[in-house]
């Protein structure tokens, strides 16, 4: 039998810190097998990390799923455990950043506040929790300490929540949003190809939509993948890797050309 | 239980990889660790720095460091084994020092001088992977410590000059030590440094970081405040307190302060109350 899985996501760069929390899981849990889904989430953005971690999770098995991003360190927001109904634990701060994730796998069955200090490392510091509180924590949860002695149950609705924009259909257009933008420039936008589908029919190639941002509108494609436009050109397409409707540029970034940011409109309309 | 190898090195992206082909290739079983391949180019101290921050938090293993601007010239390749247990493997150019004075100090150094545990063909310029990245595989899969070459005294190893702040009547004179991926910059000295020299420090309390002008660099002047962590400023302010080490650090909330300030290695920096 495999070890147990601990996945892994921060905004901590490529620096050592991941290292030395990787170091912290394996003195705790030696047979752990650990999965890095991304230490590149952009520094603080809760947001972004959220949005990355709910949408790895489908593909990962059952485990132990550590998260720090966390502008808060050191302050009163708490740290907690939760478990997903479907058997997993997530452990990081409470600021949204789990939130998405656990509801990618059947929503909130448990949430505790890390408040059991033998499951930390001894010396605990205000600026390093990745480090001394949620590693260990997830390490001794991997190793099969029960979820009830992190510390006190939590009011699930007590939990800081983070949602993010859904795609609705209004007056013949799709309503959308910046969901999050990748490093090529790429924007997810909020909503799936189904909802597209409904207010302007079957996607086929090449067949073209009005886009609105800022009060702009463009004529827009819809392509399986970038090659089907010159390169420069945008393309509405299914993001593959983020799981729903984008935004891309061929071969270069849409979120300079169009000016796009987080959480901003976009109407999308059969021309 | 798979043995662990730690690594760290100034080479960027694509070299470490090579060695670690180099080492599961001698030892199949291993979990390597990456500790950082991004030290900056040449620093020495940096890499000691971050060895320093990382290996008290690796469990029991092989590590191996290569920051090495000697390569190939008569700088000695040597291993450290250490109060823990751990072996530390790298130039002796001062890198492993204080990582294996925070393991428990050391208790035996050799030279690695065994060609046997070594790549058939030792370059001038890549020893890391021809002579560092072998000798920790074979360690890493049984093979004896005394095996790689003979004992050489600990009191003629090469140490880093030590860096300590100048504790003053109301101002301690230190340097910036190390910065850290999130822009924020680590002092030599301690709170209890600067205690001494400017009295007690409490939450809120005005601080002023004068930074002096160096070649290419104008002198900066930064006013802040003594905090525990980060979030007790608002966004984009900027805080002294003690890391996660117990060292000064100076950072910005959910900032750059290094980038804002023009800071980098070596400068020094001039504490006094705001």
């Amino acid at each position: 039998m495999a070890g147990p899985l601990i996945s892994f996501l921060s905004d901590f760069g490529g620096e050592s810190a991941p290292a030395v929390c990787r170091g912290v899981l394996w003195s705790i849990c030696p047979e752990a097998r650990i999965l890095d889904l991304n230490h590149n989430v952009r520094k603080y953005a809760v947001r972004d990390g959220a949005f990355l971690l709910s949408r790895a999770m489908p593909y990962l098995p059952v485990g132990v799923h550590l998260a720090v991003v966390d502008p808060g360190v050191g302050t009163r927001r708490r740290p907690v455990a939760v478990r997903a109904a479907r058997g997993d634990l997530f452990v990081g701060p409470d600021n949204g950043l789990l939130q998405p994730a656990v509801r990618a796998l059947g929503g909130i069955a448990e949430a505790r506040e890390l408040m059991e200090r033998n499951l930390f490392l001894p010396e605990v510091s205000s600026t390093f929790h990745g480090r001394d509180v949620f590693a260990p924590v997830a390490a001794h949860l991997a190793s099969g300490v029960p979820l009830e002695q992190v510390g006190p149950a939590l009011d699930p609705a007590e939990l800081v929540d983070l949602r993010f924009p859904e795609a609705i259909v209004s007056d013949g257009g799709l309503d959308t949003a910046v969901l999050y933008i990748d490093s090529f420039g790429n924007a997810r936008l909020g909503g799936q190809p189904t909802d597209l589908e409904a207010v302007g029919g079957p996607l086929v190639e090449g067949r073209r939509y009005r886009v609105v941002i800022r009060g702009a509108a463009i004529v827009v494609p819809w392509h399986a993948t970038f090659g089907g436009v010159p390169p420069g050109d945008p393309l509405l397409y299914e993001d593959a890797d983020y799981g729903g409707l984008g935004l891309a540029t061929n071969q270069a970034s849409a979120a300079e050309r169009f000016g796009l940011d987080l959480d901003m409109p976009v109407r999308i309309e059969p021309v | 239980m798979r043995p662990v190898i730690t690594f760290l090195t100034d080479f960027g992206p694509a070299a470490p990889a090579v060695c670690r082909g180099v080492m599961f290739g001698i030892c199949p079983d291993a979990n390597i660790i990456d500790v950082s391949h991004q030290v900056p180019r040449y620093s020495i101290r940096e890499g000691a720095g971050t060895l320093v921050f990382a290996l008290p938090h690796m469990p029991v293993g092989t590590h191996v460091a290569v920051v090495d601007p000697g390569v190939g010239t008569e700088r000695l390749p040597v291993g450290l084994r250490v109060a823990r247990g751990d072996v530390l493997i790298g130039p002796d150019n001062g890198l492993l020092i204080p990582a294996a004075e925070a393991l428990g100090g050391i208790v035996e150094a050799r030279g690695l001088v065994n060609r046997d545990l070594m790549l058939p063909v030792v370059t001038s310029t890549f020893h890391g992977r021809d002579l560092f990245a072998p000798i920790a595989g074979h360690l890493a899969a049984g093979v004896p410590f005394g095996s790689v070459g003979p004992v050489v005294p600990v009191a003629g190893l090469v140490r880093l000059p030590e860096i300590r702040p100048a504790v003053r009547d109301g101002v301690l004179e230190t340097t910036i030590v190390h910065v850290l991926i999130f822009g924020n910059v680590t002092f030599a000295g301690t709170p209890a440094d600067l205690e001494a020299a400017i009295g007690p420090l409490s939450p809120g309390r005005p601080i002023h970081l004068e930074f002096p002008g160096v070649d290419g660099h104008d002198a900066v002047e930064e006013r802040t405040v003594w905090e525990r962590t980060f979030g007790q400023v608002p966004v984009g302010s900027s805080l002294l307190m003690a890391d996660s080490e117990g060292h000064l650090s100076f950072a910005d909330n959910q900032g750059d302060a290094a980038q804002r300030l023009g800071l980098s290695l070596d400068r020094p920096v001039r504490i006094r109350p705001g």
